[in-house]
């Protein structure tokens, strides 16, 4: 595996602060993306997957919403010494040089090789420069991330006019008939004068695919962007992505609850539950091996159509806790079927590497193993 | 639509292959045509044909998965036969201790008693469930409605179902602003199935849940039609979940049955080249399987504006000069296995291979 | 991490399947969710609204506003068609607690006017009268809500002087009294107003709504029609047919149905909204296929939604009517004199020299704005909380 991060989390923690009290919808979430890779993020309603995304682009609406700590580091070059240094050992060390490093990390808005995002003001110049060019993102329900007002191609020129100067509108206007046909709409260029609204759901996902990528961006967030699809559009859209990926060379994260969709199109997968991720591996691993109890639970619990069928499904016990009552200790702890009491419901557990590049955060194995790393 | 005296005599033909005693409802060409309408003065323009010529059965006690993609008309099916909407056209017969009776006949009264024998489940349990009122309420109206029960009776009868739904009796006062979505969709089950309904039309009842809820909701259903001897009519979209539930399957495309099969046989054996593609389309969670799918180009028809012949034909790799011109009628090709396909007997369909779960683990 | 709240029962697994938490134990952060689970719907409309500091400022304000107007006999000093022959607009009196031997509690002195060079109306302080403003003094008799004769009232001074706490008019009549008796008509003609036109708009919108179709359709281009007609020459139109010759209280009354006239047709559009969207929700679907009868539906199940929407829309609805009745008033086509409103008090200050010279003309204006506020937002306020599926 490549060590060349694009993005590098670093305890990410976003908060809202509600009149019913504080909701830790992001609790120190920390990973890499790597350029050119897929990062899968996987997990239920109120799990922080989205919200995560959203502390990228800086889009969490604050008030209620604000990052209370952590780092969003763009790479916008491979960072010499990280090509060397893996990922899951010596972590604290790295953190300490990365904050010796702070000469490029931090406010300055520039073209500096890094930038933290979290310390960027949200509705500054700086994350708009990068907002749509060098991190874009394509939303669940295209309906309502388009303008109704606006024709598809004007909504694209303008995002191309925003970001790419010297360009004039008639380029501009080539250029996103171009996106359009590589994004497979028929007729683009009488596409591009139509309205949101004259498209079906799988269209309009491609004209906000073909947007996305007018700028050709480092990274793609797509946020449960085939959710709302039927299945042969949604893997037309997979595939696409896919192909675009491959095209273009681009970074994504692709978060969905979709466990099927995950095994389609991630090269890496992190499942999250109630704020923290709990297990992240490599898709090949994460499946055929899952460590957490929860990712055991929601692999079993599904039905799998290419296997015998069972009689009964085996069901995860419970539901996901209101977010204001989430049990002390491991959130997942009152639904587990390896619950260790005066264990898992007093203390939270670390994210520890099972093996080189397996990380889980349960008791089950943090007493077998060294603590090598600890995130 | 070109030979539709065929289509009937499939259906017929069906009826005669199966116990007749067996058989709790039937369909028989129904359809369901929405007018378009413009203007001032609402001038019909056109018809959105929904559902266009649908005939099917379902056996006492099994379960008939309804699948398809948005707008395939799955859902108008199932709230026809509840009666939520008018038929255009057609027969449904439901058959009680040997006799039938037609719905779609029936007047707003009768029809107001029957429906104790018919039942639905929605999908949203958000919007299905009146926010004004509480458990006991919600549970006990279709009693209330019925003159079935009141009283103590009443609140006895709702709590025996609310339990048998996996609710606690201390839910009864509570309003359903105080539940999950998993809950609520509990309390709708509970509220279809407290009458003691012969038939239930789930509409969609897992596809708004969370993951790890959709299976508890499915083990639910499974385990009420055992427990309380009920047929389901279980439309969704999903069809690892449709071939979780169902003992059949019917996949419907742009308003009308393209396969209808036991659901193992549907799965491995497609004999329709949509069925064909949107078993592969769906996602596995088995990243050794990436990449295997089949490429199905284009969009659902628009049934305002359906193509002529087959109705598939725009996206099927297989078509031929006949597609464009004669619609397929749905025909049984093997014994259950009926396809509106002319093709059916000649195409090499690819279906889901089981593969062995163990052996991928490990490799 | 969150160690407030209290971890349900940690050690036993959830024994049944489902409902995994808030149960057993009965702690009272429990109970109090336990009260919280089982709130009506009212009940839960006023826990929001009790949140909204605003709108329960308004709504307090507004209450006020209405105890003013069914107590005007009483809180206003003086009766309103008391002219005080020399003070004719003399100035907001200034209300003194200190003379030069020290404090003395509230007082005024009395006035004496005169003119200046430019025979521009002058009035000074005769500083050796001077008159304690009491409390609870006697004065103008009146018979308070027509029943029991009095003649207290709630402040005043003794009978030789006078107090006009906002100045007085042109016929030297006590401002402040005349605006407390304004109160009465401007804020029940809104309420009035509201509720013909909430009656006339909630058979027209719920036939409309009801029917469907041509009806519909029909009753709908109406309602285009009558919206598209700027309100305020419509109101003139329909209100110079009110004859001259009525007495006060039937051109109340024709003024009301004037205004609601213009005023249904918007609840009307509501209701109808409200109606269609609701015959449309899953739960009266579900209501039907249970075999729910549709009086039933409509009784338990639209009406009891739609109830909250309606409140909504009906306060919104009052500062229309306050405001038109001031407009057509003002122009001297709405209430007339003897009978006082705020639009008839702030026919005084249609010259513009009566307002450059006796600016406190306009005092009554600032009512309307106030009343017109409080009312928009109590009705936010109550959208808010109205809100039948927003959980907290």
């Amino acid at each position: 595996m490549t060590q060349d991060a694009l993005l590098e989390i670093k305890n990410l923690k976003t908060y809202f602060h509600l009149q019913e009290g504080i909701v830790r919808a992001v609790d120190g979430v920390s990973f890499d993306i790597q350029r050119g890779q897929t990062l899968g993020i996987i997990g239920e309603s109120g799990c922080g997957k989205s919200v995560t995304a959203h502390s990228i682009l800086r889009l969490v609406p604050a008030p209620p919403g604000n990052i209370v700590q952590g780092e969003i580091l763009l790479h916008r070059q491979q960072v010499p010494w990280r090509a060397t240094v893996g990922r899951d050992n010596g972590n604290s060390a790295t953190v300490g040089r990365d904050n010796g490093n702070s000469a490029t990390v931090g406010r300055d808005n520039g073209n500096s090789a890094s930038v933290d995002l979290a310390q960027l003001d949200p509705r500054g110049a700086a994350i708009r420069a990068i907002r749509g060019a060098e991190i874009s993102m394509v939303f669940q329900e295209p309906m309502t991330s388009f303008g109704p007002m606006h024709t598809i191609g004007n909504q694209i020129i303008e995002s191309i006019l925003l970001h790419q100067a010297g360009m004039d509108k008639t380029e501009a206007r080539e250029l996103a008939i171009e996106n359009l046909r590589k994004v497979g709409i028929p007729r683009p260029t009488e596409i591009v004068d139509a309205y949101p609204h004259q498209l079906s759901g799988g269209m309009r996902q491609r004209a906000m695919i073909a947007m996305a990528l007018s700028c050709s961006p480092r990274l793609l967030i797509a946020d449960e962007p085939t959710t709302a699809l039927d299945v042969t559009i949604q893997a037309q859209i997979l595939e696409l992505l896919m192909a675009l990926q491959e095209e273009f060379g681009m970074a994504m994260m692709f978060i969905t609850h979709n466990l099927g969709v995950i095994a389609e199109v991630a090269d890496e997968v992190a499942v999250m539950y109630l704020g923290r991720i709990v297990e992240q591996a490599s898709v090949t691993k994460l499946f055929d091996n899952p460590q957490h109890p929860y990712t055991q639970g929601l692999l079993n619990s599904i039905p799998h159509i290419d296997e015998e069928k069972l009689p009964r499904l085996r069901a995860i016990e419970g539901v996901v806790p209101d977010p204001y009552e989430i049990p002390r200790g491991c959130a997942f702890s009152d639904r587990c079927p390896s619950f260790m009491p005066g264990r898992c419901d007093q203390a939270i557990p670390d994210l520890v590497a099972r093996e080189q590049g397996h990380l889980v955060r349960c008791f089950l194995y943090s007493e077998a193993e060294e603590k090598l790393t600890r995130i | 639509m070109v030979d539709e005296s065929k289509l009937n005599g499939a259906t017929m033909s069906e009826t005669q292959d199966v116990a007749p005693s067996n058989i709790l409802l039937e369909v028989k060409d129904l359809k369901k045509y929405f007018p378009i309408q413009k203007g001032l003065l609402r001038r019909t323009t056109g018809y959105v044909k929904a559902v266009d010529g649908v005939s099917l059965f379902i056996e006492e006690g099994e379960t008939l998965g309804l699948v398809g993609e948005s707008g395939c008309g799955k859902t108008t099916t199932g709230r026809c036969i509840v009666r939520v909407y008018e038929p255009t056209a057609g027969d449904i017969l439901f058959h009680e201790n040997g006799s039938a009776i037609n719905l779609n006949d029936l007047e707003r009264q009768e029809l107001k008693a029957f429906r104790r024998h018919l039942q639905m489940i929605f999908q949203d349990p958000f919007s299905s469930l009146n926010p004004r009122m509480t458990v006991l309420e919600l549970v006990g109206e279709p009693l209330l409605a019925h003159g079935i029960a009141s009283g103590t009776e009443l609140e006895d009868r709702v709590a025996e179902m609310v339990v048998a739904v996996g609710l606690k009796v201390e839910h009864l006062p509570r309003y359903p602003h105080s539940f999950s979505g998993g809950q609520r969709q509990r309390i709708g089950i509970a509220r279809a199935l407290v009458q003691r309904p012969k038939l239930v039309v789930c509409d969609e009842p897992v596809s708004a849940l969370d993951v790890s809820v959709q299976s508890q909701v499915v083990n639910l259903l499974q385990d009420l039609q055992t427990e309380l001897n009920l047929t389901y009519l279980f439309v969704a979209h999903d069809m690892s979940v449709v071939r979780q539930i169902s003992n059949r399957i019917a996949v419907m495309y742009v308003g009308k049955l393209v396969e209808v099969a036991e659901s193992e046989e549907l799965l491995r054996n497609p004999k329709h080249p949509y069925s064909e593609t949107l078993l592969s389309a769906v996602p596995r969670p088995n990243p050794h399987h990436r990449m295997q799918r089949l490429n199905l180009e284009g969009e659902p028809a628009d049934p305002a504006n359906a193509p002529s012949g087959c109705v598939f034909h725009p996206r099927c790799q297989y078509m031929e000069d006949i597609c464009k011109m004669e619609a397929p009628p749905l025909a049984e090709l093997t014994p259950g296995h009926h396809v509106a396909c002319h093709f059916a007997d000649s195409l090499a369909l690819q279906g889901i291979a089981y593969s062995d779960s163990i052996a991928v683990i490990s490799g | 991490m969150t160690e407030s709240i209290p971890h349900n029962g940690a050690p036993h697994k959830p024994e049944i399947e489902s409902v995994a938490a808030a149960t057993a134990s009965q702690s009272a952060p429990d109970r109090e969710k336990q009260a919280l689970y089982t709130s009506s719907q009212w009940q839960l409309i006023w826990r929001r609204f009790k949140r909204h500091r605003l709108a329960q400022i308004a709504m307090i304000m507004l209450a006020f506003l209405y105890i003013i107007a069914a107590c005007a006999e009483f809180i206003a000093p003086y009766e309103t068609r008391r002219d005080f022959k020399g003070f004719v607009y003399a100035p907001p009196a200034k209300i003194h607690f200190f003379d030069e031997d020290g404090f003395v509690g509230p007082f005024v002195y009395g006035l004496k006017g005169g003119r200046d060079e430019n025979y521009q109306r002058i009035f000074e302080e005769v500083k050796e009268e001077q008159y304690p403003i009491r409390f609870f003094v006697r004065g103008d008799e009146y018979k308070l809500w027509g029943v029991y004769k009095t003649n207290l009232h709630l402040f005043g001074v003794e009978e030789d002087g006078q107090i006009f706490v906002l100045g007085t008019d042109r016929l030297g009549r006590d401002l402040f009294s005349r605006v407390i008796y304004g109160t009465r008509i401007s804020l029940t003609i809104g309420l009035v107003g509201v509720f013909l036109s909430f009656v006339l708009g909630l058979i027209i919108g719920g036939v409309s709504g009801y029917f469907g179709g041509t009806v519909d359709e029909i009753i709908q281009r109406m309602i285009d029609l009558l919206v598209s007609i700027p309100h305020l020459p419509l109101w003139m139109a329909l209100a110079a047919a009110v004859p001259r010759d009525w007495n006060s209280i039937q051109t109340y009354f024709a003024i009301t149905i004037v205004l609601s006239i213009v005023g249904w047709a918007g609840l009307a559009r509501t209701v109808r909204g409200r109606l269609l969207s609701l015959r449309e929700e899953d739960f009266t679907i579900a209501a039907r296929v249970s075999g729910v009868s549709e009086w039933r539906i409509i009784t338990k199940h639209l009406l009891p939604l739609f109830t909250s929407y309606i409140v909504v829309a009906i306060t919104l609805a009052v500062p229309g009517m306050i405001i038109g009745e001031t407009s057509l008033s003002f122009i001297g086509l709405g209430i007339q004199p003897p009978a006082v409103s705020w639009g008839t008090l702030l026919q005084d200050s249609q010259m513009i020299v009566n307002v450059a010279l006796h600016p406190w003309l306009l005092i009554p204006a600032l009512f309307v704005i106030v009343t017109v506020l409080m009312f928009n937002f109590l009705g936010d306020g109550l959208r808010d909380a109205a809100d039948p599926y927003s959980i907290s």
